[in-house]
């Protein structure tokens, strides 16, 4: 009976500790720090939130006219190299944005790549300031918009295209006014959540001298050792997130007629011909030229120039990365199963809000988490009179468990509520002990939901930055932090080889994904 | 007879609504006897089955389960220990485990067992293959066997033939009632078609709002129904006087009959007519498998005497 009891908590626990470092920083917040009113008429705070606002608005922008494009063209025809193009496509969600953001600069810079391409030395463009930003986010954040998109597209019922072709209707007038309003849920989503990552991004932000929130935070902070303005920071931060989820939640009740519209019985493709099949082509071409083969491009030509003097050391980060980064994915999926099993068999009213505030943390940047995490594990050490957390790898799992809970305990959801209910009965009739229920029937049901929320947690934990740098244990480093300090030193034909390393193994991850995506139609 | 199923005043009331699911229901289950409960959705009958599974709690009363009290005020034995096995709507076959692997999920069961039930169940030769490599109505049987293997005292069936087309169902429905006698198991199935319930049942429950209107054999409840829902419920019929319905099956067109009329409307039903005439002012419906009826022709019809009265409606 006692442990029918724990059973009911055991939800309610991991969604609360999950949560922790929000929280602690909110109650922090309420408690010990007094906002300071002076903060909101400083210039810092203007200049924060013009650029933020700007950046931000400049990515949905382009991520939503790039992804609606590439997903509508990869779903609904058939054309030249269009196979190909559907794997471009997804291929830039391995890279990380700060990533990108080198080898772009690379490439423009005063004797830079294109300089050395057309011989001319005094070639260059000035990248380094918000438009390029908006660009680089634009061309790393597009895939999330594509990948939902292209599945909205994909799933329009073969009747709405029928009717669209005995209707006689032409094809702009269609897409505007018939499969466009029919996938607006997916392009917002999909943008949504670039605008999402964008806010947490500080690597790229802080390279391209752009003044954003995060970068505030830890300006804040390690700059000037400001704690109560750093939480400041963050907390209007946590007001711009919040503003845009609750855009979100407007946008998604306009738009719930549209799963009404979409089926399996999905409309054949288009086959392209003649003018229509080049145009398509140089469209993906050209999208493709700037998201992926430029940056692979440019970071080949590093790591030739590199070649003699290669570091070695680079396989110690990618040990440590894949370590670090497979030892946080395992927990946090077995959390979420946890977390997932509990709710459908011991459902509690306390377990469905510590559910909603788990996934809280896809939405906070990496930065507050960070600071969040200090202030709990501060306390903690403080109340315990010696350091137990600060600066271990469990603050860094920790955060990472915060900021992608989200993204696990999506997929695990997703595979539960594939498992009809009367497998749940036929296991209480069949009376067989919990374990061996979850051992031979739950978890091999949901083997393929749980490979891919791994396989999306290690993308995401493999291209984080900030929480890492914040919170990793002393001496300790990752790829990403590596590459980061490369490009701060001014060093960025060195970054080709571990930028290389890194994205080979994300991009393994995505194309993992990505075939399960089109196997499953998640 | 000995009872294995015996309820009493059974009640539960869904909070969410306020939806009463079952109104004090007192009903018995014959050992080796196959009894339906047979209702719309949303009458309460597939509750009913979950409350003596034991995986939905009743509000009140008693459930005996071959002499052992599963559940009452005192009781509510775990579904493993009430020696029931459930047949589900969708089988609820596990799709990673082989056919022998899932038959012998549930039990203990030995490699004779296993051996007899796949023998007795045709399924022979198919126990290394998954459930998605055979077909419909091998799944049935998978699922019949893996509740059969744990011998159990009755055996509940929740729908097992919707969501199935006509012509499988058909066949199925046929392959479900010898499979049951052979093994001679007690079975209760649940049901919304008339047609399934006719064919597999000796006694037949119909419910309605978490209400047992009648218990009978097929035959009972078809010719003498309890009251004018069940009626309704059983097959089509026309009012022809305040109290007293017929069914179109019990008028005759004849060239010699009593009364005349006129024909309103006829509709093709395959093995055949359904005819609407109007006979002084009353329109009455009839079968008919005549070819060569016309509408606005003008027919003599008889009645074979069979009236359905009803005082309460």
């Amino acid at each position: 009976m006692e442990i029918n009891k724990f059973k009911y908590y055991l939800a309610p626990i991991i969604g609360l500790s999950i949560a922790l470092p929000i929280l602690s920083l909110i109650i922090y917040f309420l408690i010990e720090g007094s906002f300071n009113f002076n903060f909101l008429k400083s210039n810092a705070l203007i200049e924060y939130t013009k650029n933020t606002s700007l950046l931000i608005f400049g990515t949905f922008t382009l991520v939503l006219i790039l992804g609606t494009i590439t997903s509508y063209l990869s779903a609904r025809f058939e054309y030249l190299g269009a196979k190909f193009f559907a794997i471009t496509f997804v291929l830039p969600l391995a890279y990380p944005a700060y990533i990108l953001g080198y080898t772009y600069v690379g490439f423009f810079e005063y004797r830079g790549i294109l300089s050395d391409i057309v011989g001319n030395t005094g070639v260059r463009f000035d990248i380094l300031n918000m438009y390029g930003a908006i660009f680089i986010f634009a061309i790393a954040m597009f895939p999330y918009v594509y990948i939902l998109a292209r599945v909205s597209f994909g799933s329009i019922s073969s009747t709405v295209c029928e009717l669209v072709s005995l209707q006689q209707i032409n094809p702009i007038k269609a897409f505007f006014r018939v499969y466009l309003p029919l996938s607006y849920p997916a392009i917002f989503a999909g943008s949504i959540l670039a605008m999402m990552e964008t806010l947490s991004d500080y690597g790229t932000v802080l390279y391209f001298g752009i003044e954003t929130f995060s970068v505030g935070i830890f300006k804040s902070w390690f700059g000037y050792g400001d704690l109560a303005q750093a939480i400041n920071v963050a907390m209007i931060l946590l007001v711009f997130v919040f503003g845009i989820l609750w855009t979100e939640s407007l946008i998604r009740k306009k738009y719930r007629f549209v799963s009404s519209t979409h089926s399996r019985k999905k409309s054949p493709k288009i086959k392209l011909k003649g003018k229509y099949n080049l145009l398509a082509f140089v469209i993906s071409f050209i999208i493709s030229t700037f998201t992926l083969f430029v940056p692979t491009g440019v970071l080949i030509y590093w790591f030739i120039l590199d070649i003699n003097t290669l570091d070695f050391n680079t396989f110690d980060y990618l040990f440590n990365t894949l370590t670090l980064n497979i030892i946080s994915s395992i927990i946090i999926i077995i959390l979420s199963f946890i977390m997932i099993y509990m709710l459908r068999f011991y459902p509690s009213k306390i377990g469905n809000i510590t559910h909603k505030l788990s996934i809280l943390g896809y939405s906070i940047p990496g930065a507050v988490i960070g600071v969040g995490l200090l202030i709990l594990s501060s306390f903690i050490d403080k109340s315990l009179g010696f350091i137990l957390f600060s600066g271990t790898f469990f603050m860094v799992i920790f955060a990472y468990a915060t900021r992608y809970f989200a993204s696990s305990i999506g997929s695990i959801e997703n595979g539960f509520s594939k498992i009809d209910t009367s497998i749940d009965d036929a296991t209480k009739i069949f009376g067989k002990s919990e374990a061996n229920n979850i051992f031979k029937v739950y978890l091999p049901l949901m083997k393929p939901y749980i490979i891919s929320g791994f396989l999306i947690l290690y993308i995401d934990i493999a291209k984080e930055l900030p929480a890492t740098l914040i919170l990793r244990p002393f001496n300790f480093d990752t790829l990403a932090i590596r590459i980061y300090e490369l490009a701060s030193n001014e060093m960025l034909y060195k970054v080709g080889f571990p930028s290389l390393v890194l994205i080979l193994t994300t991009a393994i991850a995505v194309m993992l994904l990505n075939s399960r995506f089109v196997r499953r139609k998640i | 007879m000995k009872k294995i199923v015996d309820i009493k005043n059974l009640r539960k009331v869904f909070c969410k609504g306020n939806i009463c699911v079952a109104n004090d229901i007192n009903l018995f289950i014959n050992e080796g006897e196959i009894f339906t409960i047979l209702g719309k959705s949303g009458s309460g009958k597939t509750t009913f089955l979950r409350m003596i599974a034991g995986l939905e709690t009743p509000d009140k009363g008693q459930i005996i389960i071959d002499e052992k009290e599963v559940f009452s005020k005192q009781t509510n034995l775990q579904p493993k220990n009430r020696g029931v096995a459930v047949v589900f709507q969708n089988y609820a076959l596990l799709p990673h485990l082989s056919i022998a692997s899932n038959i012998t999920f549930g039990s203990d069961a030995s490699k004779a067992d296993l051996e007899e039930v796949l023998e007795k169940t045709k399924l022979k030769g198919q126990e290394n293959k998954f459930p998605h490599e055979l077909s419909g109505g091998q799944q049935q049987r998978v699922a019949l066997a893996r509740a059969i293997i744990t011998k159990p005292k009755i055996l509940l069936l929740d729908e097992p033939l919707s969501n199935i087309d006509t012509e499988l169902r058909a066949h199925l429905r046929v392959e479900l009632k010898e499979m049951i006698k052979l093994f001679g198991i007690t079975a209760l199935f649940i049901t919304h078609d008339k047609e399934d319930a006719f064919y597999l049942s000796d006694r037949i429950a119909i419910i309605s709002g978490g209400d047992i209107l009648q218990v009978g054999t097929a035959k009972d409840i078809y010719h003498h129904p309890a009251d004018l829902y069940c009626a309704n419920f059983l097959g089509k019929m026309t009012k022809i006087s305040e109290n007293s319905y017929i069914r179109p099956e019990h008028i005759q067109i004849c060239e010699n009959g009593k009364y005349e009329a006129i024909i309103k409307n006829i509709v093709f039903y395959g093995s055949f007519y359904e005819v609407l005439i109007l006979s002084n002012n009353q329109e009455l419906l009839v079968h008919s498998f005549n070819d060569n009826l016309q509408v606005n022709q003008t027919i003599k019809y008889d009645f074979d005497g069979e009236i359905l009265n009803f005082s309460i409606y």
